[in-house]
């Protein structure tokens, strides 16, 4: 199917659904000047934080980019858009004060699919990222990713915290 | 709650003019329902609690100096929002794609527009539900020559800052938020700006699964070739297997493998695939897109069912 053929059937059945149970906000701008769709909006949603819970000194612990506990993006814009996705400043350990926790990243500890499902996603290296093009018919996008915590036996009790920040890269192609 | 984020942009026109401008080109059908439809998109999205940034790409003229974004946060917590200016543009990765490679610190010889163009206000706390408009203003160096100039908008969204805990707990407690970066594009244009492409070696290759096209592009005019690459494969007697379209931006000059991938199987046999670039590119705004004539070219294939058929193609037209 046509690129714009799908962008169009996209933003009809879009605008159906969101007719028929939401309520547009008045305060916004209507669109972006002289674009004639919607493929100019580009939509990046954490929906899920990555979660390893409690952990015990000493054991590393693995949280697969397919586990309920993986942090998740959603992503929507241009049907088949082509974009570059990045992590930026993945990091190398875990902050609790100024205790430090290491994590690392394996090469498949990330992950995308064309739908929320984990069933077709394809695996990459979050230390490198990878460049992928948004699902042809609805311009949705979902990443996964994963990680491994290594707590040393002297680890102190706490909370440990970091922040992983998706970079998402329209490349104009 | 993760911090929701969502950004959207609204390049080169004030926001009162924003619907005059949008009917003023909204003139198909196809075009007014989607101008309706994206009204109700926005809307609704952020009923969905997401940041959005509209469109893509943004664009400056040396006459006006100055455009406009806005950023909304339709989340129920306050975002931290940083917005910064990174000189970069899509290069050919080496192995048929493209990337966009930042350079924090350029050299004073490439065409960059990251230093002197500022933006107000840098860093905000968007409030739920609230908008913030966001300006970009260019003060370019005195004998700036004609040309455009590049840099990335780089837009971070973060949940604001709220007290963790750190004391009291017990055992190891791990985890980690979930932050966005987004990243547009920016193009100044000083003076006459005219954008055309060279095609150099194009060659097909037909697999089970997916027509991979090799195209050597190499922009000839004054400004980054900004259009499309539509791509059609028809057996012998003519009849239309299949088409794709895929966006290009052409900064300088790029190797692209485009992977096009198949809907049905194809049976062993000869085939042609056409070539058509244009820069008919509908998700650019109007002051972005600058015409270029059409190049056409196209080629013969072999298919001969599990081992892969190619060809290599000499121009038949352009």
């Amino acid at each position: 199917m046509p690129r714009r053929t799908a962008a169009r059937i996209f933003l009809l059945l879009l605008g159906v659904l969101l007719l028929a149970g939401e309520t547009a906000q008045a305060d916004l701008p209507s669109r972006a000047p002289g674009s004639n769709k919607a493929g100019g909006i580009m939509r990046v949603r954490p929906r899920r934080d990555l979660r390893f819970g409690t952990v015990i000194a000493g054991i590393p612990t693995s949280i697969p980019w397919s586990s309920s506990s993986a942090g998740r993006w959603f992503i929507q814009g241009l049907p088949g858009a082509e974009v570059t996705l990045d992590f930026v400043n993945l990091p190398s350990y875990l902050q609790n004060g100024s205790r430090q926790l290491p994590i690392s990243f394996a090469v498949d500890d990330a992950a995308y699919a064309f739908g929320p499902h984990s069933g077709n996603a394809t695996t990459f290296d979050p230390n490198t990222g990878t460049t992928v093009r948004l699902n042809p018919r609805n311009g949705h996008l979902t990443v996964w990713i994963g990680g491994t915590v290594s707590p040393p036996q002297t680890q102190q009790p706490g909370d440990y915290i970091a922040d992983i920040t998706l970079e998402v890269v329209y490349t104009g192609n | 709650m993760h911090p929701i984020v969502s950004v959207r942009h609204y390049g080169g026109i004030p926001a009162e003019s924003i619907e005059a401008g949008a009917f003023r080109h909204a003139t198909s059908r196809w075009r007014l329902a989607a101008l309706v439809l994206v009204f109700v998109l926005l809307g609704a999205v952020s009923v969905a609690r997401a940041v959005m940034i509209a469109p893509h790409a943004l664009f400056i003229d040396h006459r006006t100096r100055s455009t406009v974004f806005y950023i909304h946060n339709p989340d129920d917590h306050p975002v931290d929002v940083t917005v910064e200016l990174i000189y970069g543009y899509p290069r050919d990765d080496g192995q048929g794609g493209v990337r966009v490679f930042l350079d924090e610190d350029p050299d004073p010889s490439e065409p960059s527009c990251a230093s002197w163009v500022r933006v107000l206000p840098r860093r905000m706390t968007i409030q739920p539900g609230k908008r913030q408009a966001v300006r970009l203003l260019a003060s370019p160096p005195t004998g700036l020559p004609d040309g455009e100039y590049w840099s990335r908008v780089a837009i971070t969204a973060v949940k604001s800052s709220t007290p963790r805990s750190v004391e009291g707990a017990e055992g190891v407690q791990v985890g980690l938020n979930l932050a966005t970066r987004t990243i547009i594009s920016l193009n100044y244009r000083k003076g006459p700006m005219h954008a055309s492409v060279e095609l150099g070696a194009m060659k097909a290759e037909l697999g089970s699964k997916e027509l991979a096209l090799t195209l050597d592009l190499t922009r000839t005019g004054t400004a980054a070739w900004l259009g499309r690459a539509q791509v059609v494969l028809e057996d012998v007697t003519g009849e239309q297997l299949q088409q794709w379209d895929r966006d290009l931006a052409v900064y300088t000059s790029v190797h692209r493998i485009l992977h096009l991938p198949l809907d049905t199987s194809l049976v062993p046999g000869h085939y042609i695939v056409s070539l058509r670039l244009d820069t008919d590119r509908e998700d650019l705004p109007p002051e972005g897109v600058l015409p270029s004539g059409v190049i056409l070219r196209s080629l013969a294939l072999v298919y001969g069912g599990t081992d892969s058929g190619s060809g290599k193609g000499t121009g038949i037209g352009q």
